[in-house]
């Protein structure tokens, strides 16, 4: 499935547009796993996002392991 | 073809009735009579799935990837029907509805525009996965909670699969899929229009109307409602959820920003005007 983040691809479990999440990330910096907990709920949710997030983390150059 | 992609995912995440439910964890004394009601009206309601696989199926028959699809989306939906059921049968069984109860609300649903069918239980999955992640809230006991984390989170799953049939129907012809979205997603996010905002409470039968709702063949017609506003209290920050999930989706798709239900309603007006023009440029 293609990313496309343009102009705001929306996360249903954490109630957020990706843009919302990945200012969070940008502003604090986290590991990844970190990231998933503090910053969506993906890891609670459904976890159609963490790899589409992790894709778009590293396109930005803002995923750390 | 989205199907094969779509099955691998969506196989990964399958959870196991047997193994997945904590159901040694059972506490009888958190639960109460009227959420076992509300577990025995909402396990019908799920069954409601039947006529509507039935009615995606006869109306895409063009469309073999989707159709594919939907025989994961009707397995799934049978098994939130069945884990509630399977509850009910373990801990309150004088709650288990009878198969006449279930067959109701099966019934032949009206040929409708596939595109307007397919925004619609889009928008339904995401009210879906807020309802549930709400119920669970409000419940108590932890083998239902988790039940209900369990149906939420495919619910959203689900939700993301019709996003993805979406945005290739946008590819295949933008203006006829965007008309189409936009006027589902204008419906389903206006109170004013749509009282209930779901599927489930849309006339879908003429010739039974007006109690051509799957909501009117439960043996209880007015327990969604009383269970929405008076048990798991589904306010206007649940509302909110429901309402940016949509036009979060529908901002990403049509390539625009829609913050909120007039906006989208705008753009729906400017679209018709294009399209029109373009019509008068090719006919004259």
């Amino acid at each position: 499935m293609n990313i496309n983040i343009q102009p705001d691809f929306y996360c249903f479990c954490s109630n957020a547009s990706y843009k919302t999440i990945l200012a969070k990330q940008t502003a604090i910096p986290l590991a990844f796993l970190q990231f998933l907990d503090k910053y969506t709920e993906c890891t609670r949710g459904c976890g159609s996002c963490i790899e589409h997030l992790r894709d778009v983390l590293d396109e930005k150059g803002h995923l750390f392991e | 073809m989205l199907y094969p992609d779509i099955f691998k995912k969506l196989e990964s995440a399958r959870w196991s009735m047997m193994h997945d439910i904590p159901w040694h964890q059972f506490t009888a004394a958190k639960i109460s009579e009227q959420q076992l009601y509300g577990i025995r009206m909402n396990a019908i309601l799920e069954w409601s799935a039947m006529p509507t696989a039935e009615m995606f199926l006869r109306d895409n028959q063009h469309d073999a990837d989707f159709a594919a699809f939907i025989s994961i989306w009707f397995f799934e939906e049978q098994k939130h029907s069945l884990a509630l059921l399977e509850y009910l049968r373990r801990f309150a069984p004088h709650y288990v509805p009878c198969e006449k109860d279930l067959a109701k609300v099966r019934f032949t649903f009206d040929p409708a525009p596939p595109l307007e069918s397919l925004m619609l239980h889009f928008c339904g999955e995401i009210r879906l996965n807020q309802w549930y992640r709400c119920a669970r809230n409000w419940h108590t006991e932890p083998v239902i909670q988790h039940i209900y984390t369990l149906l939420a989170n495919d619910e959203a799953r689900h939700a993301r699969v019709y996003f993805e049939y979406m945005k290739r129907a946008l590819q295949k012809d933008h203006d006829k899929a965007a008309l189409a979205f936009s006027k589902i997603g204008i419906l389903m996010t206006n109170a004013r229009l749509n009282k209930a905002m779901h599927p489930t409470n849309l006339h879908v039968n003429q010739s039974l109307y007006p109690k051509d709702t799957v909501n009117d063949q439960l043996p209880d017609p007015t327990w969604l409602s009383r269970w929405l506003n008076d048990e798991i209290c589904f306010d206007e920050p649940w509302e909110k959820k429901v309402t940016h999930g949509i036009l979060g989706s529908l901002s990403n798709l049509l390539m625009n920003r829609f913050e909120s239900m007039q906006a989208l309603h705008q753009y729906r007006k400017l679209l018709i005007k294009n399209t029109e023009q373009k019509k008068e440029a090719v006919y004259g």
